[in-house]
């Protein structure tokens, strides 16, 4: 009786994820530039990760451009300086995204709304800040240019390129994937729903007694992992790391491919990603002004549907799957 | 004396909300506050449970002091709060609304792992809470969709998972319907019978059927405490109520 | 935002450009610190309308430097309409506020009106949107480049202040903007509407149950609010001109000097704002790359040591 109330547990990878991941790999072959496609994936991680905190957790942070570009700027410096193996700069990066994390975390999570909002924001430009200031390191305005993409070394004698445009996207399919699928588990286990309830109700999440800014602050510390892994990989993807991607407007677009994709769902994010690239890119060409139509339907969703696309496909498929249901009956 | 607090005070800038409040509370008890509105009786619980700082006074539970812990730490001491104005999980259903909170208490400080890993003991006591409040029939519904009566009763089920051995209720039958109430009454005497509850109530045939002591406070102040026949004999208490309650 | 400099501080440094190197005289000090004044008036204005919004309706509206923008160019349009710009100066100076309170009251009749009572992150995605929007209105309509038009003719030229010399338009601007502060002051505390913004800043339902239609108070609240914006705007146009994305840096520096004067205190807003002006004025002639990050410093610091401000009382 308490298991059908409860739902079945999910494994790590299951069929959602495995179906997840084959539309995924079509993009590449569906859009009109290759390179487009890793790029999505790239923005899309951020996304997700980003989401965690929104749309999980309720805190909208305006600092996730920091943790971007400082995976970025790891990855790239370790490359260029270091010539390490790719996968380990994607580490640090994770690792200097979480720390980072932790750093504007501490200081912000006791705060909400719009005072939360500004922290995270001035932190933003503090990280701006410090990459503009120093131009040695960073190439300031410039940006860091010549980030290398080795092959990848597996095995002594095994080595994998990720040169082309095509098999980039192969491997940042491969850790795509793999992240999506940690990511769902950890929202599925019970630290995922405290956050949520931290999110809907955090004076009652208080009482039953859950010392709540831990959990924002792990929110905070694993969004920040994800999102500088994120921009780890938008090093190796660019060949360069831009000033852009410490900017604000990184947290800006990850905000507004989770709030298009749908806040609270796992997959949302994704699908804003792909919807608002593809727009930037492709819309741009036919209207410059396409940012009047994103900002006109961001209002759209704001007010009616939270929920996204994601939110809109669900619904559709329960009134498909209710509507097939009733017919069987006759 | 299971709970006890000493001259407890609270000011609102120049307003006095609580004055120098010395609630006695024995163990086992059912033990109700009154007073007409305003008197200060939710500000009275918020300062024992945490969620506002007192001006002045000490609270003790247990003889311990508690005064100026934080919200989870009177959880994790077994004191459990439901709140006036339902404040529940609404996205989340019945079931999972319990279980979060037993999940808070289930196991050691340190023991950050358990929250990655899955529900199952706190699953387990969930379902006994339900069943102790006989919700087990709702447990899947979300609980945004109960009808107010019900969702009363999720409040109590709440923070009946801190494991308490003190309960705090605030307005329990608050909106009631007059079947829902007479089920609640039921309720809070079968839980009477395991555990010290301390009950803020408008509902007088409630107070009087149930309660061993009921203190009596307006506008701040302590003005009468007693047992229920002492009370409804009170001149002050009777002054303070402009109506009076049914005999 | 992709420069460290604050889009108004940049009125500061031609006037630097004869600068011999050394230690920094005292007149440019003096004058650095008129700037300073000038630029936060220009704050205290924008801010005041952030502030009244924020206090009544306990709105966060992410769109008010859009609003700064709009009204920058629509006095634009007026002085191209009206032709001398001298003249049309002043009718932009009166017109244009009230046409941006008019879009405000449009949009919060429409949009914001839903948003009351939700979390202040929903509240800033939604003006988030509406920045978006109104930004991209204003390329659709007037163009990407920036325009400019000349200073008018009554406002040209400079006053000698012995140590320096300086521009008649900024003091101009400090003086009135200090008559507009003025004038909402006197608004809020001496008349009945301000009464009743300051009764529906305590207490919203209990000014709707005396009878009085809190829901027509809010837009006309935040039409005033936003049309203070725009005045802004029209103040900043012959200084600096007008940019599609001006009213970006004036966003987050208004909503700076928002928490550091306090949130719905009207006395914050002045403070913070001059405070805010002086500060990025003297930081272009100490270190000009550290002057933004330097303001957002000072925020933090506030908000982690007293988070409602200097003035504030929430």
């Amino acid at each position: 009786m308490i298991e059908a109330a409860l739902g079945k547990k999910r494994p790590l990878t299951d069929r959602e994820i495995w179906i997840m991941a084959g539309l995924i790999l079509l993009l590449p072959f569906v859009l009109p530039y290759k390179s487009l496609a890793a790029e999505i994936l790239i923005y899309a991680l951020g996304a997700v990760s980003f989401n965690i905190l929104l749309g999980f957790t309720g805190m909208l942070s305006f600092g996730h451009g920091a943790l971007f570009g400082t995976g970025a700027y790891m990855t790239g410096l370790l490359l260029i300086h270091l010539g390490w193996h790719p996968l380990v700069t994607l580490l640090c990066s994770c690792f200097i995204g979480a720390a980072t994390a932790l750093v504007i975390g501490f200081f912000s999570i006791r705060q909400v709304g719009i005072y939360f909002v500004m922290l995270t924001l001035a932190f933003n430009q503090l990280a701006f800040f410090i990459v503009y200031q120093w131009k040695g390191l960073t190439g300031g305005d410039d940006g860091l240019l010549y980030v290398p993409r080795p092959d990848l070394l597996i095995f002594p004698g095994v080595e994998i390129p990720i040169h082309t445009n095509l098999q980039f996207f192969f491997f940042v399919w491969v850790v795509f994937v793999l992240c999506i699928a940690v990511i769902r588990r950890i929202l599925d286990s019970p630290f995922g729903r405290i956050l949520m309830a931290v999110k809907e109700n955090p004076d009652r999440a208080r009482a039953i007694g859950y010392k709540i800014q831990h959990f924002k602050l792990a929110a905070f510390v694993i969004s920040g992992f994800f999102t500088g892994l994120a921009g780890g990989l938008y090093a190796l993807f660019m060949k360069m790391v831009p000033i852009t991607a410490v900017e604000l407007f990184t947290s800006t677009d990850f905000i507004i491919m989770s709030l298009l994709g749908g806040l609270g769902s796992l997959y949302g994010p994704i699908i804003g990603a792909v919807v608002v690239k593809v727009a930037s890119e492709i819309l741009s060409e036919i209207w410059a002004r396409w940012l009047f139509a994103l900002g006109l339907t961001f209002i759209v969703f704001v007010l009616f549907m939270r929920g996204g696309i994601w939110g809109l496909l669900s619904m559709a498929v329960e009134k498909f799957k209710a509507g097939s249901g009733s017919e069987e009956r006759q | 004396m299971i709970l006890r607090t000493e001259h407890l005070t609270k000011h609102f800038g120049g307003l006095t909300a609580v004055n120098e409040v010395n609630l006695r509370v024995e163990e086992g008890q059912i033990h109700s506050v009154i007073g007409p509105n305003g008197a200060g009786k939710t500000t009275l619980f918020n300062m024992l449970t945490g969620e506002i700082p007192v001006s002045d006074g000490e609270i003790y539970f247990h003889e311990k002091k508690i005064t100026g812990f934080q919200p989870h730490q009177i959880a994790r001491a077994r004191i459990g709060r439901s709140f006036q104005q339902t404040t529940l999980f609404t996205n989340l259903t019945v079931l999972e609304n319990v279980r979060l909170a037993e999940h808070a208490h289930y196991s050691g400080h340190f023991s950050v792992m358990r929250h990655f890993l899955s529900f199952t003991r706190p699953v387990e006591k969930a379902w006994q809470v339900l069943e102790e409040l006989d919700i087990t029939d709702i447990a899947t519904k979300k609980a945004g969709e109960l009808p107010h009566g019900q969702q009363r009763t999720l409040e109590v089920a709440l923070a009946l998972a801190a494991d308490p051995v003190l309960l705090l209720l605030d307005e329990p039958t608050s909106g009631m319907s007059p079947e829902d109430s007479v089920k609640m009454i039921r309720l809070l005497r079968k839980l009477g019978n395991r555990l010290t509850m301390v009950v803020i109530e408008h509902n007088m045939n409630l107070v009087m059927s149930i309660s061993a002591v009921i203190t009596v406070l307006h506008q701040g102040m302590v003005i009468a405490s007693g047992n229920p026949s002492e009370i409804e004999k009170d001149e002050a208490v009777r002054k303070a109520y402009l109506g009076g309650h049914a005999k | 935002m992709s420069t460290p400099v604050p889009h108004l501080s940049i009125i500061a440094l031609p006037l630097l450009r004869g600068r011999k190197g050394g230690s920094v005289p005292a007149g440019l000090v003096l004058m650095q610190l008129l700037n300073g004044l000038v630029v936060g008036m220009i704050y205290v204005l924008v801010t005041m309308g952030l502030t009244i919004v924020f206090g009544m309706l306990n709105v966060i509206n992410f769109a008010h430097g859009a609003f700064c923008a709009l009204g920058a160019y629509f006095a634009f349009s007026v002085a191209t309409l009206i032709g001398s710009w001298s003249g049309s100066f002043w009718v932009a100076v009166l017109i244009a506020p009230l046409v941006i309170g008019l879009v405000g009251a449009v949009i919060e009749v429409s949009l914001l009106r839903r948003m009351y009572d939700v979390v202040h992150e929903y509240q800033i995605l939604l003006t988030f949107g509406v920045m978006l929007v109104i930004q991209e209105l204003i390329i659709m309509i007037w163009g990407p480049i920036g325009k400019s038009v000349p200073m008018p003719s009554q406002l040209v030229g400079v006053i000698d202040l012995g140590v320096f010399a300086f521009p008649i338009y900024r003091i101009f601007l400090i003086i009135f903007i200090a008559l507009v502060c003025f004038g909402v002051w006197l608004l809020i505390e001496k008349t009945s509407y301000g009464a009743i913004i300051r009764a529906g800043i305590d207490n919203r339902d209990m000014v709707n149950c005396l009878g009085i239609d809190i829901y027509k108070a809010f837009t006309i609240v935040f039409a005033f609010g936003v049309s203070l914006a725009g005045l802004g705007g029209v103040l900043v146009l012959p200084m600096r001109g007008a940019q599609p994305l001006m009213g970006d840096t004036i966003l987050l520096l208004a909503f700076v000097v928002l928490v550091i004067g306090g949130m719905g205190s009207f006395a914050g807003a002045i403070l913070g704002g001059l405070l805010v002006g002086v500060v990025e004025s003297m930081m272009i002639l100490v270190w000009p790359q550290g002057s933004m990050i330097s303001i957002f410093a000072a925020m933090a610091l506030v908000i982690l040591i007293r988070p409602r401000g200097l003035l504030g009382y929430r």
